[in-house]
Parts: C-alpha cells; structure tokens; sequence
C-alpha cells in the first residue's frame, strides 16, 4: 500500500548542469518500492496553491535499510526547478511507491535494458533487482551528448555491463541507442546461446516507438515505462490514460498511474504524431 | 443538545467543555459532517483508502456514471494551470453495471452516504440511469450532472438553457423517489436563473459549481494542450467564481447548497458555508494532498470552536446578515 508521508531531504546534489539527485528519508517507501514505480512529489511549501499539482518521479534506488529514497531529475519547468531549491533537512511530501512496476519474472530471459535521457532513473533500481535475483543486465544508455550523460558509475557499481550511445557520437557509440538493439542482442546469443531475452526500457515516446518495433519485429517480449501528465496519482482522476490493445484486439484507456506507468510493449497504442 | 450524526467532538478549554455538532442534514440524508468527495476526484472511494479513511467523510460522491461504460477523451487529459487545472477525461466511467457490479459492494462497505453523479445524452437516459440505479440500491442520493452536451439539442449542454435544465430535473424527479440535488454549470449568464428552474422542476439540493469551461495551448507543441481543445476548469483559481455563485443562488432560491471549487483547507469550506453552502465538496483538493478531506473536516472544527459555533447550521449563509 502506498503511504503519503514527509520525507527530511538527506542530501541534494547537482550531477550533472540541471541534473539533481535527491535522497529522501523515508524509510516506508524505501522498503515498499520495487523497480518502475514512482513518487508523486509536492513542489510546492505547504500553503502555496501555485504550482498547483504534484510532479510523478521514478524511484530511482532506493536504501532499505537506512530508509533513502532516491530520485534524480532534470529541471524542466518551475516544479522541478523548486524541488532543484530544497536544502538538506528541509521536507518534501510524496505519495507512494506507486504504479505497477517492471516485473522481473523468473528471470529465464536474459535482461536487455534500454535507457534514453532521463529514462535512465528507473532503470538504475531495476538493474540493481536484476542483479541481486542472479542476472547481469546489459544496458544501452543514450544520451543527446557527452555532457548530458549520468548515472553510468551507479550501474556499473550495481554490476551491469553498461554501453554509453550519444547522438551526437561524443561518448561511446553514435547514434540512437535503438540502432545498438540487434547489435546487443546478437552479442547476447553469442555469449549464452540459447538464452533468450528480455527488454526493458524507458525513455522518451519516439525512443520507445523505436522498442516496440524492433521488439515485434524480432519476437522479443518487452516492457515500457510511460510518461503522462497526471493529477491525482491515485488512479481516480482517470487523466493518465494510455491508449493499449488487448491481445483480443479491443482497444481501451489504462491509467499510466496504475495499470503502469510500465506496460507490455506489445500493447501499447503509441499516438501517431 | 441534539447530535444527528453522533460526530461529535468535546474539547476541554479550562473548565469550558464546547461540543461542535459537524452533522448536517442534505435533501433528506444525514451527513455527520459537512465535507464530501467532488464527483470525478475521488473515483469510487478505493482509490484513496490507502490514504484517507473514506468512512469519516460527510458522504462519497462517485465519478459520473453513465447508462452505457464511456471510453473517454483521447489525452492528454489534464493540464496544470495557474493554481488550477484543466481536465477532459470525458466521463470514462464503467457504465451501470459496471458500477453495480465491481464498485457498488466496496462503496457500500464506508457506511456512509453515497451520492451517484449520473450523466448522460437524453433526458430519457437520466430518467432510465436514475430509476436503475434506485431500483438496484445503488446510491442514497442522485447529484445530476447537467454540465454534459443534449445531443437532441445540438450538442449544446442541458445546464447552461433554464428549460433544459428543468426538462432533466423533472424526468429523473418522475423516475426515482431518491433525493435529487442538480449540479449547476457555471457556464451561464445567470446560475440564479437556472437554479430557480431546477427547484421549480422538484431538485431537492444544489451542487455548484462544475468546472468552468477553460483551453490552454501548448506553446512547445503549438497545439491545442487537451486532446479534446476544450477542458474544465478546476482547483483554487475558480474558488471566488464560485463562491459568488453559492452567494447569489442562497439569496434567491431556497434550496440546501453543496458549494464546491478550488477548496484545499477548512477556512474555504467555511468561506463557502458563509456565503450559504449546507454541505461542501473537496475536488482538486485531493489531487494536491491526497488526505484533504479530513484536513479538511479537523479545519472546520477548530474554525467553529475558536468562533464559537456548536452547529453547521449556525454558520450557514451567516455572511449575508444585515445588521
Ligand atoms: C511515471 C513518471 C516518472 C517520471 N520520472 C522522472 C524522473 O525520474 N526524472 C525526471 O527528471 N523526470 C521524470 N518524469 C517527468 C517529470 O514528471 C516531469 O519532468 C515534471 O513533472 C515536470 O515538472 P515541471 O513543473 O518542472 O515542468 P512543467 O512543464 O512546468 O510542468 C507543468 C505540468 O506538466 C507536467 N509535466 C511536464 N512534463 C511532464 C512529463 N514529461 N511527464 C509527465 N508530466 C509532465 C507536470 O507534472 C505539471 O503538471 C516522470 C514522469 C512520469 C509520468
Ligand atoms: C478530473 C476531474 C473530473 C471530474 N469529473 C466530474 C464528473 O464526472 N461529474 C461532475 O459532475 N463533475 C466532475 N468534475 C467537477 C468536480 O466535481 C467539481 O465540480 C469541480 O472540479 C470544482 O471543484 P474543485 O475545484 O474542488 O475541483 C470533475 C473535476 C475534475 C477535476
Ligand atoms: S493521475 Fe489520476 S488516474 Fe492517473
């Protein structure tokens, strides 16, 4: 069940310009949380009505046992520019763990991760779960550019095999991170043939467009975290709606904040624009 | 002193003991205190148990139920504004049985009274919606929703024409025995107007106000920000609007008031209970702070201890005293 509570910041730290972590003391969503869910953040001091919503952040790793929870944003607009301003000691207010989460199944499949821009955050806590339940996720990490890469040491300390993919060619491989995905596949028979495997991504639409195709092209099962603009974070304002498809073919609204924010990529309907 | 809904409090100042009678009584049902759920911000009740104990709330009002399950608006769906928010879910909901089948049983289970939001595109599929849902003990009160389009009228809503309104009122008046409360749109030159009709055509209570119809565009995308152009307004930005309007409709027409828009703590509840709101909805509210209603209700108390009120109805429409 998730909690509504107020978490003292332990640390705020700058990573990378305009690219904050967080860690928030609260040791009820530390322990409950499992990877892909999120928070529902409060921006706002407690009697401001402007901005008015809370913001959704993915639990991004979490400490069960000294309680921390961390998030790592980048500021966008003026919600997270005034979550970028709190100090440490100071409290934020979140909802959650919520959402349904990546499942990590029995782990047959060997994990494929595949991570654009800030949909590395959630990925970091799933590679961390994957590790610990036996496998050595591969991640393809991709950035706009060399400046705007994070979060690599995190992974490789969790013991993934990490490969940075910049656009602009800056860091590591060029490109789209979705153009190393028959690469990192091939690679992965090579090393365990046999073994099949699984994807796991997160990332902007576009990037995520370019997963569910090569997913049904290549007939490897995949899951995907979706962003959506919410209100309630609760599943009661139904404004999260994702168009999905059952294996039936009947078409119909999930809630991003409940029946995901992570999906089967074979059902998700993307928009066409 | 008479205790209705038994929710009462006794604090001890000094050697003064002060009991605040929260209860209030709405178009026939008790509420044991004044503070319910806006239709659409709650769901069905379940969503917030892990966060609210949905039992100590006035009464549950559902998301707007419709004869037949509604998928909806393409999104986006919502979009922040100024101390606001605009929505256009586009009243998905599970239809009737859906309702009866998989929320009515938990609903139920609060102990507390619950209002059915009902909407729908013809004045029969009210009458039909309401006689379904009394026949099946589906709710303790009807909230008509009259803010939706009248496909029989050129799509133009039943809430913002006086006959309409009146038209919607009178048949789900004639269909059911159940407490009828008309929810106002404050899309309309004159809400008094329109709230006379409602009462003319046998409404027991008023619920005001419904979102007010508001658009943004996306300066990124440079569309339209709402898959569906148009949207609700919603949240503390609209509370002076609607204040107004419970103001105006409690000087002209008497009937009980659900007065609700842009209410996040106990001091604006009690502005609207002031200005002649019996009872009050908390919508947005709780998108902000997911347990508000209890703040909320605890806000109330500490409002009427402090100014010395034992009762709702004492506090209720006092603004508009001349002395
Ligand atoms: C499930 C989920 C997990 C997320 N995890 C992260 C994360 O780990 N790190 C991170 O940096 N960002 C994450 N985001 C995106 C983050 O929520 C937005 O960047 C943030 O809400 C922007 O707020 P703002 O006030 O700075 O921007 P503004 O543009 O001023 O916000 C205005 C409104 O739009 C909403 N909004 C704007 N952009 C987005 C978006 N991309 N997704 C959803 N709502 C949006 C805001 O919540 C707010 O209601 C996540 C989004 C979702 C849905
Ligand atoms: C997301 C959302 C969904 C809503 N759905 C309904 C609905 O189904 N029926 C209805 O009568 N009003 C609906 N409303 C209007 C609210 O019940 C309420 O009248 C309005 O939001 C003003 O109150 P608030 O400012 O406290 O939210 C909805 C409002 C919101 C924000
Ligand atoms: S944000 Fe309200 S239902 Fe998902």
């Amino acid at each position: 069940m998730p909690v509504s509570a107020n978490a003292a910041v332990k640390t705020i730290r700058q990573i990378i310009s305009g690219v904050f972590r967080i860690v928030l003391d609260c040791p009820p969503i530390a322990s409950e949380a499992s990877p892909g869910q999120f928070v529902h953040v409060a921006v706002s001091g407690a009697d401001s009505t402007d901005p008015l919503l809370r913001r959704p952040m993915s639990v991004c790793d979490v400490d069960v046992f000294q309680g921390g929870v961390t998030l790592v944003f980048r500021v966008v607009g003026r919600g997270t520019r005034e979550l970028a301003q709190r100090r440490e000691g100071e409290t934020v207010s979140l909802m959650g763990p919520i959402g349904h989460g990546f499942e990590l199944g029995m782990q047959v499949r060997q994990p494929l991760l595949v991570a654009g821009g800030m949909g590395i955050a959630p990925l970091l806590f799933l590679s961390k779960s994957l590790r610990a339940a036996g496998s050595v996720p591969l991640v393809l990490a991709g950035f706009a550019r060399s400046r705007d890469v994070i979060l690599i040491d995190d992974f490789r300390g969790y013991g993934a095999e990490v490969h940075v993919v910049t656009e602009d060619g800056t860091e590591g491989m060029t490109g789209r991170v979705t153009d190393y995905m028959d690469w990192a596949a091939q690679e992965m028979a090579r090393r365990k043939p046999g073994n099949e495997i699984e994807v796991y991504a997160c990332g902007p639409m576009p990037m995520l467009r370019a997963v569910q195709e090569w997913c049904l092209r290549s007939g490897v099962p995949g899951q995907v975290s979706l962003e959506s603009r919410m209100a309630c974070g609760t599943g009661a304002c139904l404004g999260c709606a994702q168009l999905v498809v059952d294996p039936g073919g009947e078409k119909r609204y999930e809630r991003v904040c409940r029946e995901g924010p992570v999906f089967d990529v074979r059902r998700v309907i993307f928009p066409s624009d | 002193m008479v205790c209705e809904g038994g929710n009462s409090v006794t604090l001890r100042h000094v050697n003064d003991v002060i009991d605040v009678d929260l209860s209030v009584r709405l178009a026939g049902i008790v509420l044991s205190n004044p503070v319910v759920v806006a239709s659409g911000t709650f769901g069905f009740g379940a969503e917030y148990e892990p966060y609210v104990d949905v039992s100590k709330l006035g009464a549950i009002v559902t998301k707007g139920l419709t004869l037949r399950p509604r998928d909806g608006n393409p999104p986006p769906r919502v979009w922040e504004t100024p101390s606001g928010m605009l929505n256009c879910i586009g009243l998905q909901n599970p239809g009737l049985d859906g309702y009866l089948r998989d929320h009515l049983p938990a609903l139920r289970s609060y102990g507390i009274p619950v209002i059915a939001n009902i909407a729908g595109d013809t004045v029969e599929e009210y009458a039909k919606l309401a006689s379904e849902l009394e026949r099946h003990g589906g709710a303790d009160a009807l909230e008509i929703n009259i803010s939706c389009p009248n496909v029989k009228r050129g799509g133009l809503a039943f809430g913002v024409d006086a006959s309409s309104a009146a038209a919607v009122v009178a048949a789900v008046k004639d269909a059911t025995s159940l407490p009828v409360i008309a929810k106002l749109s404050p899309n309309v030159t004159d809400v008094v107007h329109i709230a006379a009709a409602c009462k003319e055509a046998g409404a027991d209570a008023l619920s005001l106000i419904n979102t007010l119809l508001g658009m943004a565009i996306d300066v990124d995308r440079k569309r339209p920000a709402l898959g569906n152009l148009f949207g609700g307004l919603s949240g503390p930005a609209v509370r002076p609007v609607a204040v107004r309007m419970v103001w105006q409709v409690y000087e002209a027409v008497d009937l009980p008031l659900i007065g609700m828009g842009g209410i996040t703590k106990g001091r604006d509840a009690v502005e609207f209970i002031l200005a002649g709101a019996r009872a009050v909805a908390v919508g947005t509210g709780n998108f902000v702070d997911p347990a508000c209603t209890l703040r909320v209700i605890d806000e109330i108390r500490d409002y009427m201890i402090r100014n010395g009120f034992r009762t709702v109805s004492e506090m209720v429409g006092l603004a508009h005293r001349r002395e």
